[in-house]
């Protein structure tokens, strides 16, 4: 080849575009720690609803058959469960017995099988059921107060989940997509959204602002913002006839509850950002986390001391967030514990249970040595009711009436009968 | 909660793979650029017909031709070698140093040198393919980071 005699250069510096890709790694990472922290509180969030919920759910159940002691109404259908039946078909059953009056044991086939049942449905449940009938109505309220004002905490969600949910569905399909065909065909314009979102962010030079908003998102939002948001529902709540010292105590507890909330997303993010920022970064953000987790349960203890006190609502939410904390071995310890301390408990956690019992004590005092079924099948009778007293024509108080001491009768005869189960199986096997 | 970072780390695999293929696909998609730029400056700086016909006029046919060739037929051979200069233009070499691409081309052409140092054609044609470029570029910084 002959020597050029006329030479020339272009010269292209890609510079730009490579700080463009290092933006967008950074705008992912960014993102993908407002993910873990959005995911760590819908948890928490989902935890707390699910358990408000359950309690209002199986309060206002236990309301319908007649007052019973929500507690025991879980161990019952438990039970049952335990014995073979379905969660749907086991609750018929214990709405037709409580409606008819007849004995727990009919449902059984025999006694060893009740007692069997009977210890395996208290073992597993006897722990929710102890706080069920301590907190379920209280649970209710709170669920009922919270429906009420709750528009507040909802657009809190709504707000937070519509100002990421671009760049969050980003994520989201980065993180679990491997086909990226697949991921197109179904998502189609979100995907496009979302890569327009993070372009226009390198473009527009806003990472810092987003790395802002995650943060907030992560450390602010989540614990000082939902604090806030508490201590403004129980400023409401204290409006209503119940003693102020409860709420106050709730309050300090739900703050340190949302320290130990904070040190979990930090922890967590310490974890799904540590591969890319450093070992170091990993064991600060951790060694913080550590501080705010006993920050956090030093106040939370603070505020479960003043409820203990004021005989308020320890064992339903403050219960539910002591659990949820508790490690899993610790947790297993302690649910055996209190399931032998729910049993041994025996007539006085009946005693303690619920306000309606004891109105149907005075009331059937009132009736002397009658019976009080045939009080009042007599006294249908006399007024042409029918002799039956399940027969219809009767009156809906006579009937509630009814069902209330069938619902106690049944809480009493679960109660003898799983000391009886407990004496057959050995008490030492309860002991934790 | 431990989270898996597995996702993300082929997530960025997969834009650093995709940065390297575009941008190479970039630099030669510029370089072959540059190079047709410069072949079209060049073929413009070269005479036309009616500017060769007007210098043959002007010196009465004689112009400078090989043994046994006539001054018409030497006329009909420059007329056609018009291009030659353009299509001179070749790479050369293409170097990489840091985040700088230098694309370099040649011409051997007989009197390329000339030429060049009269009109300055591969310069002008560097200018011109350099302006369009950072356009390029944030358009395909877009695709890249965009690609999930």
């Amino acid at each position: 080849m002959a020597a050029a005699t006329a030479t020339g250069f272009l010269e292209l510096n890609i510079a730009g575009f490579d700080k463009a890709i290092s933006t967008a790694k950074k705008a992912l990472v960014a993102l993908t720690a407002v993910f873990a922290v959005f995911k760590t509180a819908n948890f928490w969030k989902e935890g707390i609803e699910g358990a408000i919920n359950f309690g209002n759910e199986i309060f206002h159940a236990s309301q319908r058959l007649g007052s019973m002691d929500s507690g025991k109404l879980l161990i019952a259908q438990k039970t049952l469960e335990n014995a073979g039946l379905g969660a749907e078909e086991a609750r018929t059953q214990i709405n037709e017995l409580v409606e008819s009056g007849r004995s727990m044991s009919t449902l059984f086939k025999g006694a060893d099988d009740y007692a069997q049942a009977l210890q395996n449905a208290t073992a597993s449940y006897g722990s929710q059921a102890n706080v069920l009938s301590q907190s379920a109505e209280k649970l209710s309220k709170v669920f009922e107060i919270i429906q009420s004002v709750g528009s507040k905490l909802q657009t809190f969600f709504l707000a937070m989940t519509a100002r990421f949910v671009t760049p969050l569905l980003a994520v989201l399909n980065f993180l679990n997509s491997i086909d990226l065909a697949g991921i197109g065909a179904s998502l189609g314009d979100g995907i496009t959204k979302a890569a327009s979102f993070l372009v226009g962010m390198v473009i527009n030079g806003n990472i810092g602002e987003i790395l802002g908003l995650s943060l907030k998102v992560g450390f602010m939002m989540a614990t000082d913002y939902l604090t806030e948001k508490l201590t403004e529902i129980f400023e409401i709540l204290k409006g209503f006839k119940f003693n102020p010292k409860i709420f106050n105590a709730l309050e300090v507890m739900f703050t340190g509850l949302a320290l130990i909330l904070g040190a979990s997303i930090r922890k967590a993010i310490a974890y799904a950002m540590e591969p890319y920022l450093g070992k170091e970064f990993g064991e600060t953000q951790r060694g913080i986390a550590k501080i705010e987790t006993i920050a956090g349960k030093a106040t939370f203890q603070s505020g479960v001391s003043t409820l203990e006190e004021q005989g308020g609502l320890v064992g339903g939410i403050g219960g539910f967030a002591k659990g949820v904390n508790t490690p899993i071995k610790t947790a297993t310890a302690k649910l055996a514990e209190l399931t032998a301390a729910a049993i041994k408990a025996g007539e006085d956690a009946i005693g303690k249970a619920a306000g309606p019992m004891k109105k149907d004590k005075i009331m059937t005092e009132g009736l002397g040595a009658q019976d009080p079924y045939k009080v009042i099948a007599s006294s249908m009778a006399k007024v042409g009711g029918g002799g039956g007293y399940m027969v219809q024509g009767m009156t809906i108080e006579a009937r509630n009436q009814i069902k209330q001491i069938n619902a106690a009768n049944l809480a009493n005869e679960i109660n003898a009968k799983t000391l009886v189960a407990v004496e057959k199986l050995g008490a030492d096997k309860m002991k934790p | 909660m431990r989270f898996d970072p597995s996702g993300l780390t082929q997530a960025f695999d997969r834009m650093q793979k995709a940065a390297k293929d575009k941008g190479k696909n970039l630099a030669t998609e510029q370089g072959n650029f540059f190079l047709r730029t410069t072949r079209k400056l060049g073929y413009i700086v070269a005479p036309s017909k009616d500017d060769l016909f007007a210098v043959f006029r002007k010196l009465g046919g004689k112009i400078r031709r090989k043994k046994g060739v006539s001054p018409m037929k030497e006329l009909m051979r420059r007329i056609r070698a018009r291009g030659t200069f353009a299509r001179g233009w070749k790479i050369d070499k293409v170097e990489s140093s840091g985040t700088r691409i230098r694309i370099y081309i040649g011409n051997a052409v007989k009197y390329a040198g000339i030429v060049e140092s009269k009109d300055r054609v591969a310069s002008r044609s560097a200018d011109i393919v350099g302006a369009g470029y950072k356009t390029k570029l944030q358009k395909l910084a877009k695709k890249v980071t965009s690609i999930f």
